[in-house]
C-alpha cells in the first residue's frame, strides 16, 4: 500500500497528476525563495554588465525593475489556472497546441532554453577558478570543463533528492544572496564617488538617438524575464493560494532577479571606473573592492547560487519533460538534462555561441506566453475540459489534427516571424521603426495575441479550437 | 513505465478530477478582482515608470 501511495505521491510532485489543495506544500514565503533561487545566478551580472553598455545608471535602474515587473505581471497570469487545478501549463498547452504539439514545442523548449544552464555551470567554473587565483592556484586548462560539470553533478543531485532538497537549499542560500547582494551594492558604491555610478553613461557614437538604446535595454529586460515562460507554474502549482503562487513567480524574478541585474550593473560600473574595462565577473569585483575574508566568502556564495539554479531548474524541466513523455521517470528525465547540459559544458563553446540561442529562443517566448495568456482569458475564458487535457479515454477535444493543432502552431510561428520582421538580433538592423516602439517581445506578444484571437473569432475556427464546451466541469 | 503503472495514474487522475468536480471540493483561495486591480495597476505604475524613463 506504501508503494502505492509514494508512486503517487511522486506523480503528483515530479509528474503530471494535479495536486489536490490539502497536498500544497508552499505558501508565499517559500515559493518566492525557491523562485528567487532560481533567479538569482551569475547570469545575472551578465546582464547588468550588458545593460550598462546601453544606457546610463538610472534608466538602467528604470529598465531592469519596471521592464521587468511590467512584463512579468503581465504573462505570469495563467499561473493562477496552474495555482487553481494544479496542474503544469504543459497540460493546459494541449488546448493551444494539441497533444503532439505540446510535445514538439516542450522539445524545442528544452534544446533551446537549456544552454542557460551550460552558461550557468561555465560561469560557475570562472568563478571558482578565480578563486583559485586569488590563492595563487593556477588550475590547468581542463580543470575548467570538470568545475563546470561538477557544478552540473551537483545541481542535478539536489534536484535527484527531490523538493525538500530544493526548499531547504534557497531557504539557506537565498536569504545569504540576497544580503550578499546589498554588501556588494555598498562596497561599489563606496569603492567609486557616488556619482560615477548614479551619473554614468555609456560611450556612444556622436549622433545616435538615445531612444533606440533604451528600447533595445527594456527589449533585454523584457527577453530576460519572459525566458521562464516554460517553466513558470511548476512551483506556484504546489502553493496554497493563488495569490501567493502568482505574486511569487512575479517577485521573484522582478524584485530579486532584477536586483542581482543592478548589483552585476553596478560592478560593471565600478570596475570600468577603476581599470578601464567593464567586467561582468563578480569573483573579479569582489577581489578588487573587497577586504579579503568578506571577498571569500561572497565569491564562496555567488559560485554555489550557481548550483542551487542548476537544481531548480532540473526539477522545473524535469517536470515539463514529464508531462509530454509520461512514461518516463522524473530521475531518468533530470539526469538525461544533466547529460545534455555536460555534453554542452565538454564542447565548450556554449558562451562563445549563446548570442544564437538567445535570438532563437526569444523569438518563440513571446508567442508561446501570449498564446498561454489569450487562451486561458479571452479565448476558454478560463474553462477547459480537464480529463481532455490530460488525453483521458474517450476524451479527445484535444486531438485537433493528428495531435496538433494547426491554428496555435501558425500563431506561434507567426509571432516568431513578428519579431524578426521588427528587429535582426544577429545584424542589430532595426526594420520596422514604429513596431520597435514596442520593443520586438512586446510587438511579438500583442500581434501573437490579436493574430489568435481574431482567428478564433472565424466560425469554423471556433468550433476548431472549441470541441471542449460540451465536457467543462470544474 | 508499464502499461499498469499508466493505468494507475489514469485512474488516479481521474479520481482527482471527479473530487474536483465535487460541490465539496475547495479550491485553493481565488485570485479576486482586487488582485486583478493591484496587478493592473501595477502594470500601469511600470509602464508609466518606462515612458518616464525614456526622457531621462
Amino acid at each position: 500500500m506504501n508503494n502505492v501511495n509514494d508512486q503517487t505521491e511522486r506523480e503528483a510532485f515530479f509528474g503530471t497528476l494535479p495536486i489536490m489543495r490539502k497536498d500544497r506544500i508552499y505558501g508565499f514565503l517559500d515559493a518566492l525563495l525557491v523562485l528567487s533561487g532560481y533567479c538569482i545566478a551569475t547570469w545575472s551580472y551578465t546582464q547588468g554588465s550588458y545593460l550598462a553598455t546601453l544606457v546610463g545608471f538610472r534608466q538602467l535602474l528604470i529598465g531592469a525593475f519596471f521592464g521587468a515587473l511590467l512584463m512579468l505581471i503581465i504573462y505570469q497570469l495563467p499561473v493562477i489556472l496552474s495555482v487553481r487545478y494544479g496542474i503544469d501549463i504543459w497540460i493546459w498547452l494541449r488546448t493551444v497546441f494539441g497533444g503532439k504539439g505540446t510535445v514538439l514545442v516542450t522539445v524545442v523548449i528544452i534544446i533551446i532554453n537549456y544552454p542557460w544552464y551550460a552558461v550557468c555551470a561555465d560561469l560557475f567554473a570562472s568563478s571558482m577558478g578565480n578563486l583559485c587565483g586569488l590563492f595563487g592556484l593556477e588550475l590547468p586548462e581542463a580543470a575548467h570543463t570538470v568545475l563546470a560539470i561538477l557544478c552540473v553533478v551537483l545541481g542535478t543531485l539536489i534536484a535527484y533528492r527531490g523538493l525538500g532538497a530544493i526548499t531547504w537549499t534557497t531557504r539557506v542560500l537565498v536569504p545569504l544572496l540576497l544580503i550578499l547582494g546589498a554588501v556588494v551594492t555598498v562596497i561599489g558604491f563606496v569603492s567609486v564617488p557616488f556619482d560615477v555610478i548614479w551619473e554614468f553613461q555609456p560611450e556612444r557614437p556622436e549622433g545616435e538617438p538615445n531612444i533606440i538604446p533604451y528600447i533595445m535595454s527594456v527589449e533585454a529586460n523584457f527577453a530576460f524575464v519572459i525566458t521562464l515562460v516554460g517553466g513558470m507554474a511548476e512551483v506556484p502549482r504546489l502553493c496554497k493560494t493563488e495569490r501567493s503562487g502568482y505574486w511569487a513567480g512575479v517577485l521573484g524574478q522582478g524584485l530579486a532577479g532584477s536586483f542581482f541585474v543592478v548589483v552585476g550593473a553596478v560592478m560593471a560600473i565600478a570596475t570600468q571606473y577603476v581599470t578601464g574595462e567593464m567586467t561582468d565577473d563578480p569573483t573579479l569585483m569582489l577581489a578588487m573592492f573587497s577586504v579579503p575574508a568578506l571577498a571569500l566568502s561572497s565569491l564562496m556564495l555567488v559560485a554555489f547560487a550557481n548550483i542551487g539554479t542548476q537544481a531548480v531548474g532540473s526539477y522545473i524541466y524535469g517536470v515539463m519533460l514529464k508531462s509530454s513523455f509520461r512514461r518516463a521517470d522524473y530521475r531518468i528525465m533530470i539526469v538525461i538534462l544533466g547529460i545534455y547540459v555536460t555534453l554542452l559544458c565538454i564542447w565548450g563553446k556554449i558562451v562563445e555561441y549563446f548570442g544564437s540561442f538567445l535570438t532563437v529562443s526569444a523569438c518563440i517566448y513571446a508567442p508561446l506566453a501570449a498564446l498561454l495568456f489569450t487562451d486561458f482569458f479571452i479565448v476558454r475564458r478560463q474553462k477547459f475540459s480537464l480529463r481532455s487535457a490530460f488525453m483521458l479515454n474517450g476524451h479527445t477535444a484535444y486531438r485537433f489534427t493528428g495531435g496538433f493543432n494547426i491554428v496555435g502552431l501558425i500563431c506561434l510561428a507567426a509571432g516568431a516571424a513578428i519579431s524578426l520582421l521588427i528587429y535582426d538580433p544577429v545584424s542589430t538592423e532595426i526594420h520596422c521603426m514604429p513596431l520597435f516602439y514596442l520593443t520586438p517581445t512586446g510587438a511579438s506578444f500583442i500581434g501573437t495575441a490579436v493574430l489568435y484571437f481574431a482567428l478564433s473569432r472565424i466560425p469554423a475556427i471556433n468550433r476548431y479550437l472549441m470541441k471542449d464546451r460540451g465536457e467543462l466541469s470544474v | 513505465m508499464t502499461d499498469t503503472e499508466i493505468k494507475a495514474i489514469d485512474e488516479e487522475t481521474e479520481k482527482r478530477i471527479d473530487e474536483m468536480e465535487n460541490d465539496e471540493y475547495k479550491f485553493p483561495d481565488r485570485f479576486l478582482k482586487k488582485d486583478y486591480e493591484i496587478a493592473a495597476c501595477t502594470a500601469l505604475f511600470c509602464l508609466a515608470m518606462l515612458l518616464i524613463g525614456a526622457f531621462l
